[in-house]
């Protein structure tokens, strides 16, 4: 089915110095030349502000857009728990090798091995970037920095704050973004929304952008761009991303050329807070150490409207205890959240709308005492108590998954470049070093190693071969994009329907939650693609966007953003669809192991699904890109 | 529930503001306030009105991004919390509730409850910074920090630059916002050799943007959602003092 | 980015908002620190000896000469820059919210604000108007003579009863000490924290204290007036 060759241009020689060798092979820049180059960031979260500000102290001209009003608010500042370094400062026998090993395992083998070698590489530089910086990680008392564990992980090697270290990391990489603002070398764009890539002689040569206070749409000219613009978890309208998170920028380069790898790895994160009701924006994470203390129980007795306290022991069922004795309330996320969505569609499930699980720590309590408890999880039983009014020190809290985390994106080769040339793509935005599912505290992992350390050396490999050449705005590729960009917001504005922009969102939201969540199957995945199809009709038809677009107007914003989604929502189906095997947070029901586990092909689907769009989403054409595993050799993971 | 609205709607910048009523029902108690707006601008679109503009975004209370004055109160009336996680339980059923935009010349109003506080930024970059360029930096365990300074660096550090603090101060003072900041670098031993560069910087930041002075009312650690302390404007003034003292210069010790 | 303050010299002043408030900070524990000598003083009303120590102790200063008249320009220098500073530190404070909030309220809590701190302003304006008035009443009033141990003197103890024997001045000194102590109350602490000197610690230490210190101060000074009108026998 597939002519187009993929080529990842990843380096030769042994794993161990496959990043070495390309730094020091790769074409260089003049010092003097850099600042005759500019470079544009799409994204000032950890992937964007890290990279504008470490090719700004190269020398080059930074151009650097945020959807939000300070580049501080990017959504990486919401990731709790912390970020991993192969650091083995515990002397627990951590090491490069076993960080890399961990991450290929965790991502159920659908990574690339020489980027995730290398991405374990980089964690070490990272925290000691980070520190120098002023980030206040955890420390002991002697002054050493603070370690604890996390899921999928047998050594201690999370560095933390608090439960802020994403905040903590974005406010470190913002500094320095603000520094190089300061310095003149960075021009900020703040309230800017991507709109559509421009594209010139088959090379990125610029970008389209909507102003979000007076709707003016404004180009901008560059050497390359850089895209660093998050996940599309919000697809399922409700998630723990940002409100303002989307997909728009990422999709509209895939609608202009660039290859999109694995739409439909996402990853469900287990431990959030249930939805209430209607009228809710967004879901809430709590951090995932909570299932170091908590036991996770549903009643055993189906439809049971008692209250916790009151269902005695023995009618409790501990069902990741029953069914994981081995590793228990601790297994990875993707059967974590895979079990209690089975258990609640069993009909076991509790709260007012039968779609939560029990997290009790009443046993911790008692063994620990309340004090320990506090100390350990205080700021999250806090945030509990405020969003839903009940002390969770006295009854169990009610969890359920949510929609946390998207491992495709747009297709990257070993420099982050996207199938266009001069397209880069940074952080959760590319297709990323998670394979089918993350582990936790390694997003942010990414993302700083991404624009930190890895962008600034392979950029220049790709300008050293292309002198600037002063292209300005005039050009008339600039023109159709503006044309093309303002088409599309009259179209939206003119419908005038009865269905507001919410309401499709919420629709689609449904369709992915129920076809191409947590458990997915061929009867299913048809359905979510003819649904959103009818879907997708009806709101170019009957969508409802009121104001004009010469004004601060959320309404036309998201209407945008909910038109792309009903595309890239068809395109997870169809990749769900095509990949007739369950690996990491992709469960097709399907193939399962007798036992009720994912069952991976090896021989049909160790490979990345690269997607080309050929106008029509159900033209797009899928081509593989072969995963070869010389160091991890892929076993069938077991947690039992 | 149900709740009676007082909200300031302003088209533009240099249009005037006027306050609307608007009545909201059926909000359940669990709704966050931003929920409960939500709401009501779903029922505005339905009637081909304009909605109300506010900002917010990761709806957890950690972006800084959502800020309304609720009935006087910067983030409503619930200490430690931000708007967004603000839940309507905290209102008795069938009040009024008054809604304004956080108020200060330093931060225009954009439309409606929207306004501009990109004047934080501007203090950030006069020098809430370390100048360490990516990849000079030494191990990270190079320099042995003791564990109660990294903690009272991380109370200052937790601030989210939502603004609360000027729009509670009666004197729409940025010192909440900024002391953070320069008591964060000021406790890390990083932040040591341009501590008296930072300190003068950003002050003079934080004047030129038309921030009022500090008059120690303390309304604005009531107002943060995480609490931080004024004590941390405290440390700035030392900082300060200690700048002055020396001219602006590093301290040469002999 | 407008206004990034690119040429801003890397010199502090004193005359920026961190360092008024530093400025206005070190004249106010000056000038507190003037009150306590100033009540000490005015204790001797209470001696119940005639005058006779309160005019030992005004004679003693006016022996002082010149120092006294260094000492009295001193601590007007101290009181007007205290005031000028306080006045362009409101102007400031005016020009950064020009539009007000319609409804505003303390969150409680940690906050320190109370109607003192929100009317340091009001009570400092009425301290101005009123010191004047009393150094006019007493310092430059009418100079009654006594003898005291053969030694002639100032009766400045006669003007004091005198005076307040009016019920006028009684009664209005008495109402100006409730903001003083007012602006005390605020005052003391808020001088400490305005000049950098407090941390966890000490904070809540120096905010009790401050109101302590505010109701003894102020109540000496409230008291002096009302007692005198009330018990103090005019003298011969």
């Amino acid at each position: 089915m597939s002519q187009v060759v993929l080529d990842a241009k990843i380096p030769k020689g042994p794993i161990e110095d496959k990043w070495s060798n390309h730094k020091a092979s790769v074409k260089l820049v003049n010092p003097a030349n850099k600042r005759k180059y500019t470079i544009i960031v799409v994204g000032t979260g950890l992937a964007g502000a890290s990279a504008a500000a470490s090719l700004a102290e190269l020398g080059y001209n930074v151009l650097n857009f945020c959807i939000q009003d300070s580049p501080r608010r990017a959504h990486s500042v919401a990731a709790q728990g912390g970020i991993n370094a192969a650091k083995n400062y515990q002397n627990d026998g951590d090491s490069v090798f076993r960080l890399f090993h961990d991450t290929i395992k965790g991502g159920d083998y659908r990574a690339r091995e020489a980027n995730v070698y290398r991405l374990a590489e980089l964690s070490l530089n990272i925290i000691d970037q980070a520190v120098a910086q002023g980030v206040p990680f955890a420390r002991e008392y002697g002054g050493m920095l603070a370690n604890r564990s996390f899921g999928g992980a047998q050594v201690s090697r999370t560095f933390y704050a608090r439960g802020q270290t994403g905040q903590q990391l974005l406010l470190g990489a913002y500094s320095a973004l603000m520094r190089q603002v300061a310095a003149g070398r960075v021009k900020l764009y703040a309230r800017r929304e991507m709109l559509d890539l421009v594209v010139i002689d088959g090379r990125a040569r610029g970008i389209i952008c909507r102003n979000l206070i007076t709707g003016e749409i404004e180009a901008y000219a560059g050497d390359a761009v850089c895209l660093a613009t998050g996940g599309y978890s919000t697809v399922y309208y409700l998630s723990t991303n940002a409100v303002n998170s989307n997909g728009t920028a990422a999709w509209r380069c895939f609608k202009k050329g660039a290859f999109f790898a694995n739409p439909c790895f996402t990853q469900i994160h287990p431990t959030c807070l249930p939805e209430t009701g209607s009228g809710q924006s967004k879901l809430t994470l709590m951090s995932e150490s909570l299932r170091n203390d908590g036991r996770v129980w549903v009643p055993k007795k189906k439809g049971d409207t008692r209250p916790p306290h009151e269902i005695p022991e023995d009618e409790r069922d501990y069902f990741l205890e029953r069914r994981y004795p081995a590793f228990g309330n601790l297994v990875p996320r993707d059967i974590a959240s895979r079990a209690a969505k089975a258990i609640c569609d069993e009909g076991y499930g509790v709260g007012p709308t039968g779609r939560a699980v029990y997290l009790d720590f009443a046993e911790a309590i008692n063994r620990l005492g309340i004090d320990v408890i506090r100390e350990r999880y205080g700021n999250l039983f806090d945030m509990y108590r405020e969003i839903t009014g009940e002390d969770p020190y006295k009854t169990p809290m009610r969890i359920y998954p949510a929609p946390h985390y998207t491992m495709g994106g747009l297709w990257v080769d070993y420099n982050l470049m996207t199938t266009i040339p001069g397209l880069y793509a940074l952080g959760e935005a590319n297709f990323s070093d998670h394979g089918a599912n993350r582990l936790g505290a390694s997003a942010l992992m990414q993302g700083l190693a991404d624009g930190y350390f890895i962008i600034p050396v392979t950029i220049g490999d790709f300008l050293a071969d292309h002198r600037p050449d002063g292209l300005s705005t005039d050009h008339p590729a600039f023109a159709q994009a503006i044309k093309d960009v303002e088409d599309q917001i009259k179209r939206l504005l003119s419908i005038k329907g009865k269905k507001t922009v919410r309401e499709f969102h919420w629709e689609l939201g449904r369709i992915m939650w129920d076809y191409v969540g947590m458990a997915r199957n061929a009867q299913g995945l048809t359905k979510a693609i003819s649904d959103i199809r009818a879907l997708r009709e009806e709101f170019w038809k009957n969508v409802k966007v009121v104001g004009e677009n010469e004004d601060y107007n959320k309404s036309l914003e998201f209407a945008g953003r909910v038109a792309d989604y009903l595309e890239l929502g068809e395109l997870m189906a169809m990749d769900a669809l095509d990949r007739e095997e369950s690996c990491g947070g992709h469960f097709r029901e399907e193939y399962q192991t007798p036992d009720g586990e994912a069952l991976r092909r090896d021989d049909l689907f160790c490979h990345v699904s690269v997607w080309e769009h050929k106008g029509d989403i159900k033209d797009s054409v899928r081509h593989k890109e072969p995963l070869e595993f010389e160091y991890v050799k892929p076993t069938q993971r077991s947690y039992k | 529930m149900k709740f009676r609205l007082k909200i300031w709607r302003q088209a533009g910048p240099d249009q005037p503001g006027r306050f609307e009523e608007y009545t909201v029902d059926n909000i359940s108690p669990d709704m966050s306030f931003l929920e409960m707006l939500d709401e009501l601008n779903e029922e505005l679109v339905r009637q081909d009105k304009d909605p109300i503009a506010f900002d917010s975004d990761c709806r957890e209370g950690i972006c800084g991004a959502c800020g309304l004055m609720i009935n006087g109160m910067a983030h409503g009336p619930k200490l430690g919390c931000t708007t967004c996680e603000l839940r309507m339980r905290e209102f008795p059923d069938g009040s009024l509730i008054t809604v304004e935009p956080f108020r200060a010349d330093a931060f225009p109003v954009i439309k409606d409850l929207v306004v501009d506080r990109s004047a934080l930024d501007r203090i950030i970059a006069a020098g809430g910074y370390i100048s360490v360029n990516t990849g000079s930096a030494p191990d990270a365990n190079a320099i042995p920090i003791p564990k109660e300074i990294a903690e009272e660096a991380m109370d200052a550090a937790a601030c989210i630059g939502c603004g609360a603090c000027v729009a509670a101060c009666p004197n729409a003072s940025a010192a909440l916002f900024t002391g953070a900041k320069i008591s964060q670098l000021a406790l890390l031993p990083q932040g040591h050799p341009e501590r008296e560069r930072r300190v003068i910087s950003m002050v003079n930041q934080m004047d030129i943007e038309g921030f009022g002075n500090c008059s120690n009312h303390g309304e604005c650690e009531a107002a943060c959602p995480k609490g931080i302390s004024i004590v941390n404007i405290a440390r700035m003034r030392r900082e300060y003092i200690r700048a002055v003292r020396t001219g602006g210069q590093v301290r040469a010790s002999v | 980015m407008h206004g990034m303050a690119k040429d801003v010299t890397r010199k502090g002043t004193w005359q920026t908002s961190l360092g008024r408030k530093v400025i206005m900070g070190l004249t106010g524990i000056l000038l507190i620190g003037y009150l306590i000598i100033h009540l000490t003083a005015n204790l001797l009303v209470f001696a119940g000896d005639g005058g006779r120590l309160l005019n030992l102790y005004s004679h003693s200063l006016h022996q002082l000469g010149p120092l006294l008249f260094v000492a009295r320009i001193a601590l007007a220098a101290l009181f007007i820059f205290h005031i000028i500073t306080g006045i362009r530190v409101v102007i400031q404070n005016r020009k950064a919210r020009s539009t007000r909030y319609t409804m505003a309220a303390s969150k409680g809590g940690p906050s320190k604000m109370t109607p003192a701190s929100r009317w340091m302003a009001i009570t400092g304006l009425i301290l101005l108007f009123f010191v004047p008035w009393h150094v006019n009443m007493f310092t430059l009033g009418p100079y009654y003579e006594t003898v005291i141990d053969g030694v002639p003197m100032r009766d400045l103890y006669r003007l004091v009863v005198e005076r307040f024997k009016d019920p006028a001045i009684a009664f209005t000194y008495a109402a100006v000490m409730l903001f003083l102590c007012m602006h005390l109350a605020h005052g003391f602490w808020s001088a400490l924290q305005s000049l950098g000197a407090l941390n966890r610690r000490w904070l809540p230490v120096a905010y009790t204290v401050g109101v302590i210190l505010a109701i003894l101060v102020a109540g000496g000074f409230f008291i002096l007036p009302l007692y005198t009108y009330f018990f103090v026998p005019m003298p011969a």
